[in-house]
């Protein structure tokens, strides 16, 4: 059973870079987005140079795969998380960085940023298409495709896409079409609800008891014809579950319905439409991929795919549009029916004319009759497809799957190749890239910071090169808990990750109840939020539907789920193996390591935030529309908003109806303190750490138990729309996403109908993350402070490239933002020919270069600015500036003092002039017919160098003796056979 | 859904004749041809002049016999105040009449004004008209399912027979509609006003009443089911009305303000109970206990009573109502806050009666004697007097005020404390300096009077108009201004010390709540 967190087998020429787990890489100096690569790996027009986005680290890898392998030419320092690689010319690479907000652009002879384009929020890809060829940059966070005249770097148009976080790109064989996969897609499930009255007020009638519904008014309805399967605990007997909604999905005819084929379509779409708060033609579109003329730049959907469509590739031969991703089958009710089989891992073939589709699973060797099958066959299956690539006939398609650390190839009709086994990648396989002239397919493995060669003729990886990787231990550890398919299901096809995706959601609501489970009783250990009405004292198991929720910054925000009824991260540990179908649970200490993961997911830089972090006062609200109570009429664009002012709307105490006596900031979430009649004070931690944030029990959640929400996604959310008849989204806001836009959530709630108010309020919950709000006073009993929230200011990521002195103002804001905000401050660029890094130092005004003697003033240094010497400057957040500027590996020697010694700069044992006490730091380097090894001597130390071509064998093999003084050492070794690999030991000599 | 309402109107062979929902419809029918009959009408909207158009489709059908009608042709539509001709080919005796349809399902009506509108099966399902105004509309037979009437103002509209299934009506105002036979399940009227409003067989099964004002609603046949939330106090109410209540235990429960008439409350206990202005008319509270209960302002026309303990003035009050009091020694009775409506006092001895705040509205006091009568905030709206009426110069002038008007009447300096002068008209009066202090002025109309100086200290002025009135120097300490108006006024040196404003008008126009 492959169960190791970091595999042990590396299978390649080395067995000495474990020495890199020393790194002293944490999240003190490592902020973590959990973004994840969308195409990260790119081969130069003439096959001779692999480019690679190094997430973690920020950087573009340029290799020579001339030799049939990866070969490291350098690196160049981009923007923050950069997913995204393409040429545009074999000199010059566009990379998308996603938190940057930003597109690099490379020269590759010089590897130098010379350029830096400012795009719109969370850049995903880029293309090039058109005549004349236009760059085609996917904007996930305002659903945009920017156009971009590559030659002068103008915006040509923006164009909107009908879909939520439109991602992955990919161009027709003749350039003329784009195509733009819509990551978030939806899956044409929607939600039967009661939707949101005022606070104090009884829930609105649910249209699931309505008498004209298909079961007569029965809630919650039979699930198998007139009975519930599996069926009612007899303790539940006396205790009627709560009234909820139900999910309905369209079926091929255009039906919504029910998972007993229950006919809700006169609800959803019909005359009764008013009843379930929707128009008549109300639907839900459930776009794509979205097809764009690059001539005309219209835009056509192809429809009714997947609910996340991941990546996307053309086959080259036929044109055929291929969708990878995944499928949830969320309308169907209850967790032990989902156990195991809740989500499908898909491949869909598009025809580019009419957008007919086809839609195939890519495990067919699953049944989904049982939720566990053998190890052997689990290992056969491919989780969370995150990369498609055609082969150049069409004939071959490799499927990278992130979550199953493997590679699957397809035929040209979407059929699996060698059904009896996969190709094992290392962990987190994502973008590809093939060279085909040499057999050679290049894989990015984004959890092991690794890039593996497969031989495609032979389908074997016969290499696999380790990038350098700042990712702490913590996350490196933890994650696969999160995404890996095959450790932690019993299909190997699903993870937590399946619908927290990257650590956020899926955007579904799912109705997890469960019939076999019993009334859970809340104890006095909850804290339970002002007012404090009378508490209805059980959680009910058959809960209804909710939607799935962000991981992102939850640990130490217990307790979780909607309804605050998991107590603690290890009291998922069930779901593992009820939802998942695991065959074992995690254990203890397995559990910490994923809490330990999870703790370090914070929240991206809020796209709605000028850079200086305030509260935007004139805030263009884009899908939010008038409900007609104000003076706008029903539809309208609503006015734009002031988030400050909105800020004095949510902080009023006007006691039941004020937004701040429940959430507080900056995170939205309630309290972690009780009013003891003087002030505020903590809840004492339970003790296993967990904390106490507020629950609330309100009339109109029929005074059941809530955890008071946080309020930092809210924009993620949006896309519902009762009013009109294309939907982008099924699920919206509250527990179970009936409530379709924040217009009417705030509205109904609070009674709002003055248009500019409403405005205001949702500029400013829009606006949420990013912190910076006044301090909360401790004895104001209506007015709690809250728990800090993990997110990082709104400059973040931001950059410039400069190439004259003349741009000394933008510098000075940037400066400006370092020195009084959460921010570090980076430059990188050239001085007299060499690449060099330099760090901000705010308490003294002046950037600390790469050489530890060198600083520059802020003139002095763009004064080094020059066409061919660019600067690119780079907020990052707090803490990281020193490792991102100018100590890569985070050792205390900064990088040019280590090129000066000749110690690696990307190797924390690796550092200049330091006397060893024992033989370490060793590293190598690949070439053509040599491997040159590195180490540090210790001075009167002898050692032998010594090999071995199969760690089986029994002997060692002296490749070199050295007794030397201090420093580094090498030797090559010119005879190890290609392609093989060989291991490589330092003794002290005897 | 698609429901049609008849409407009109039937048309003898040539003659148009006017009904139905459409204000002053008129159709005419002539003899085009032999054989032939041209039927014409204009459009015009179901609303009056100054709300929102809405313009009707027309439906012109034909019978022979009153029974049997068919449509000619598909409906048709015009603009505002154009004549719609259609031409029959028929040669025999016919009767013609047009039908209005109102279709606007889903319509986006916020805020809208739809007074008096003439919607009578309208199909408004889905419609939004949160915040909208529909004072007195008809909307009988009308299918309101799922409509949004959130915030609404339907003050006297009718309802009958109406679809309001799955309304969403929370905090909407229907004092003193008609909802008799309206289906209302799964309705949401959470805090609506639903005063005085008729909701006789009606159906709210799973409807949600929570907090609304049923205050006087008549629940005579009306549906709840398990599902209802409806407050105790209401829901007690219900179940006296329909179930009856014989031999009952209401000790110390609240039973004020309820429609109660007809309720069968024989042999009930209500001792301490509070029925203050409740309709107990044709009640049977034969052999019940009354004592102690508050019976201000009960109405006992027609109440049986026998045998019943109540306190001998209540007794007293219910031999006036359904006895008369004609010539009646009544000298020194304590008749405070009795309902006395439309009693005969004809001729009645009330020398050093207390009446202090009851009321005699339209009643006949000819010929009786008040004299030393305690007469403050005695109610005396269409009361009968004359020559022979024995009654101090105070509630002579209030009785003017009221049955005469005081619109432009010279009262400087005069005494109106402690009277009730409730809907009074005193347009442009001169009330310079008068003494109007703990009087009871809800919904007068003081439009430009002259109030300078005037006292209004602690004074009910509810729903009051001082439009453009003088009122400056005048004292408005701790006097109620609940809704209203003070627009245009002039109030320089005016006092306003711990007066309630809540949502009052203010001379600027602003609404000012306090």
């Amino acid at each position: 059973m492959k169960r190791s967190v970091i595999s042990l087998a590396i299978a390649g020429a080395f067995l000495c870079n474990a020495a890199l787990s020393y790194a002293a890489f944490s999240t003190t100096n490592f902020f973590n987005f959990e973004d994840n690569p969308v195409h990260p790996v790119a081969l130069s027009p003439d096959a001779t140079r692999l480019a690679v986005c190094n997430l973690p680290d920020d950087r573009l890898e340029i290799f020579d795969i001339t030799g049939g392998f990866p070969v490291s030419l350098g690196s160049v320092t981009v923007g923050l998380d950069p997913v995204t690689v393409r040429f545009r010319t074999a000199t010059e690479l566009w990379v998308a960085n996603y938190v940057s907000s930003s597109i690099s652009i490379v020269d590759l002879p010089s590897m130098r940023v010379k350029a830096t384009l400012i795009v719109s929020n969370e850049p995903a890809d880029v293309v090039f298409a058109g005549s004349p060829a236009l760059a085609f940059i996917s904007c996930e966070r305002f659903g945009l495709v920017q156009v971009v005249n590559p030659t002068n770097l103008l915006t040509v148009t923006n164009i909107a896409i009908d879909g939520k976080r439109p991602r992955a790109l990919a161009v027709s064989p003749d350039g003329s079409t784009v195509y733009a996969a819509i990551f978030q897609s939806g899956n044409a499930s929607t939600i039967i609800s009661p939707g949101m009255s005022p606070i104090l007020s009884f829930p609105r009638a649910d249209p699931v008891t309505f008498p004209n519904s298909p079961y007569g008014g029965i809630d919650p309805p039979p699930n198998v014809g007139t009975n519930f399967v599996p069926a009612f605990d007899p303790s539940l007997s006396n205790s009627p579950p709560p009234l909820t909604g139900m999910i309905v999905k369209k079926n091929a005819a255009g039906q919504w319905m029910d998972d007993n084929q229950g006919n809700w379509t006169d609800f959803i779409t019909g005359d009764a439409a008013a009843l379930t708060e929707r128009v008549p033609g109300w639907d839900m579109p459930d776009h794509d991929v979205a097809v764009i003329n690059t001539a005309t730049f219209s835009v056509r959907y192809a429809t009714g795919l997947m609910n996340l469509c991941m990546a996307l590739g053309v086959n080259p031969a036929t044109g055929q549009i291929t969708v990878v991703g995944t499928d949830s089958i969320n309308q169907i009710r209850f967790q032990p029916v989902l156990d195991g089989i809740f989500v499908r891992i898909e491949l869909a073939l598009v025809d580019p004319a009419a957008l007919t589709n086809q839609v195939l699973d890519l495990n067919p060797h699953l049944n989904y009759q049982t939720p566990l099958v053998p190890e052997s066959l689990r290992d056969l299956s491919v989780g969370d497809p995150r990369a498609i690539l055609w082969s150049s006939d069409g004939t071959r398609g490799y499927i990278t799957g992130m979550g199953s650390g493997n590679l699957i190839i397809v035929n040209a009709q979407g059929n699996r190749l060698n059904t009896n086994s996969t190709i094992d990648l290392g962990e987190g396989p994502t973008g590809m890239a093939l060279d085909e002239a040499r057999g050679r397919l290049y894989v990015y493995n984004r959890f092991e910071g690794s890039i593996s060669t497969v031989d495609i003729t032979n389908q074997v990886v016969t290499n696999t090169l380790p990038l350098f990787d700042p990712t702490p231990s913590v996350i490196k550890t933890g994650r696969p808990f999160l995404y890996d398919t095959h450790l932690t299901s019993g299909l190997g096809q699903s993870s937590c990750a399946s619908c927290h995706v990257d650590g956020r959601t899926d955007g579904l609501a799912w109705d997890l109840g469960d019939p076999t489970s019993t009334v859970e009783i809340i104890d006095s250990s909850y804290n339970f939020a002002q007012p404090l009405p009378a508490v209805t004292n059980n959680y009910h198991p058959m809960k209804g539907p909710m939607t799935t929720l962000t991981l992102q910054d939850i640990i130490g925000h217990e307790p979780f789920h909607w309804r605050g009824d998991r107590q603690d991260i290890q009291q998922f540990n069930i779901a593992f193996t009820n939802l998942q179908a695991m065959p074992d649970g995690l254990d203890t200490n397995e559990m910490q390591e994923l809490k330990n993961f999870v703790a370090t997911i914070g929240f991206a830089p809020n796209g709605f935030r000028p850079l200086n972090n305030s509260l935007p006062t004139n805030l263009v609200l884009p899908g939010q529309f008038a409900l007609g109570r104000g003076a706008l009429p029903a539809g309208a664009p609503l006015p734009n908003g002031n988030a400050s002012n909105g800020l004095a709307t949510f902080t009023l105490e006007q006691p039941p109806n004020g937004c701040v006596l429940c959430h507080t900031v900056p995170s939205g979430l309630g309290t972690d303190m009780r009013f003891n009649g003087i002030q505020w004070v903590q809840i004492p931690l339970a003790s296993n750490s967990d904390h106490h944030l507020a629950v609330v029990v309100l009339p109109r959640e029929n005074n059941l138990p809530f955890k008071i929400p946080q309020l930092r996604n809210l924009f993620d959310k949006a896309g519902m729309d009762f009013t009109r008849t294309n939907s982008q989204l099924g699920f919206g806001f509250s527990h179970d996403g009936g409530v379709d836009s924040l217009v009417r959530f705030v509205q109904d709630s609070f009674q709002l109908t003055d248009d500019q108010q409403t405005a205001d309020l949702i500029a400013f919950l829009f606006s949420f993350s990013g912190s910076g709000f006044p301090a909360v006073p401790l004895n104001d009993p209506n007015h709690a402070p809250g728990p800090q929230s993990l997110d990082t200011p709104a400059a973040t990521g931001f950059q410039i490239t400069v190439s004259n002195s003349a741009s000394l103002s933008a510098l000075n804001t940037m400066i400006s933002l370092a020195t009084n905000s959460q921010l570090d401050l980076v430059a990188k660029g050239r001085e007299n020919g060499q690449s060099r890094g330099w760090f901000f130092k705010p308490s003294g005004g002046f950037f600390q270069s790469d050489r530890l003697a060198e600083t520059e003033t802020p003139a002095q240094l763009l004064a080094f600015a020059a066409p061919g010497s660019e600067q690119t400057y780079t907020l990052v957040p707090a803490g990281s500036g020193e490792r991102i500027g100018i100590d890569r590996d985070a050792d205390g020697f900064f990088d040019q003092d280590e090129l000066d010694a000749s110690a690696n700069p990307a190797n924390p044992l690796s550092v200049p002039a330091q006397p060893p006490t024992q033989i370490g730091g060793i590293s190598l380097a690949l070439s053509p017919g040599a491997v040159a090894l590195k180490w540090y001597a210790v001075q009167g130390l002898g050692c032998l160098l010594q090999y071995k071509n199969n760690l089986t064998d029994s002997a060692w093999t002296t490749l070199s003796t050295n007794t030397a003084g201090i420093g580094s050492l090498s030797v090559s070794d010119l005879n190890r056979p290609t392609n093989t690999a060989r291991f490589y030991r330092i003794i002290a000599a005897p | 859904m698609n429901i049609r309402s008849p409407i009109l109107i039937l048309s003898a062979l040539l003659l148009a004749a006017n009904a139905g929902a459409q204000r002053n419809f008129s159709v005419s029918a002539a003899a085009n041809a032999p054989g032939s009959v041209i039927v014409s009408w204009p459009v015009q909207s179901a609303t009056p002049t100054g709300d929102l158009l809405v313009l009707p489709q027309f439906q012109l059908q034909r019978s022979f016999d009153l029974k049997t009608w068919t449509n000619l042709g598909a409906p048709i539509s015009g603009t505002l105040h154009q004549t719609l001709t259609v031409a029959d080919t028929n040669d025999a005796p016919a009767f013609y009449k047009v039908q209005s349809i109102i279709s606007q399902e889903y319509a986006q009506l916020d805020n809208v004004t739809l007074d008096s509108g003439q919607l009578s099966g309208a199909d408004f399902f889905g419609a939004e008209f949160f915040g909208a105004t529909l004072n007195g509309a008809s909307l009988n037979g009308a299918d309101l399912s799922a409509a949004d009437f959130r915030n609404a103002t339907l003050f006297s509209a009718d309802f009958t027979d109406a679809t309001l299934f799955d309304v969403e009506a929370s905090g909407a105002l229907f004092d003193g509609s008609t909802m008799p036979g309206v289906d209302a399940r799964f309705g949401d009227f959470q805090e609506a006003i639903l005063f005085s409003v008729v909701l006789s067989n009606a159906d709210f099964s799973s409807a949600d009443l929570t907090g609304a004002d049923l205050d006087f609603a008549v629940f005579n046949g009306m549906k709840l089911d398990s599902n209802t939330l409806m407050d105790p106090k209401p829901t007690l109410i219900w179940q006296i009305v329909n179930n009856g209540a014989p031999g009952s235990n209401f000790n110390f429960q609240d039973l004020s303000s309820a429609a109660l008439f007809g309720a069968n409350l024989n042999r009930a206990t209500m001792i301490d109970a509070d029925l203050n202005s409740s309709e107990l008319n044709n009640a049977d509270i034969r052999n019940a206990n009354l004592t102690g209960a508050d019976l201000d302002y009960v109405v006992f026309q027609g109440t049986l009573v026998s045998n019943t303990l109540m306190a001998p003035e209540w007794l007293l009050v219910w031999k006036i109502v359904n006895q008369g009091a004609t010539n009646a020694n009544l000298q020194g009775t304590n008749l405070s806050s009795a309902f006395l409506e439309n009693a005969n006092l004809h001729g009645a001895l009330l020398n050093n009666a207390n009446l202090d705040g009851t009321d005699l509205s339209g009643s006949d006091l000819r010929g009786a004697n008040f004299t030393g009568a305690n007469m403050a905030f005695v109610e005396l709206p269409g009361t009968l007097l004359d020559a022979t009426t024995v009654i101090d110069p105070k509630s002579l002038l209030v009785w003017k005020i009221l049955n005469q008007t005081g619109n432009g009447l010279s009262l400087v300096a005069s005494n109106l404390s402690e009277v009730f002068l409730a809907n009074a008209s005193l347009r442009g009066a001169n009330l310079t300096s008068a003494l109007c202090n703990s009087s009871v002025f809800s919904d007068a109309d003081f439009t430009g009077a002259n109030l300078h100086s005037a006292n209004f200290a602690l004074s009910e002025l509810a729903g009051a108009t001082l439009v453009n009135a003088t009122l400056t120097s005048a004292n408005f300490n701790e006097a109620d201004l609940t809704e209203a108006s003070l627009l245009g006024s002039t109030t320089n040196g005016a006092s306003f010390i711990n007066t309630t404003f809540n949502d009052t008008i203010m001379p600027d126009g602003s609404i000012r709540n306090q």
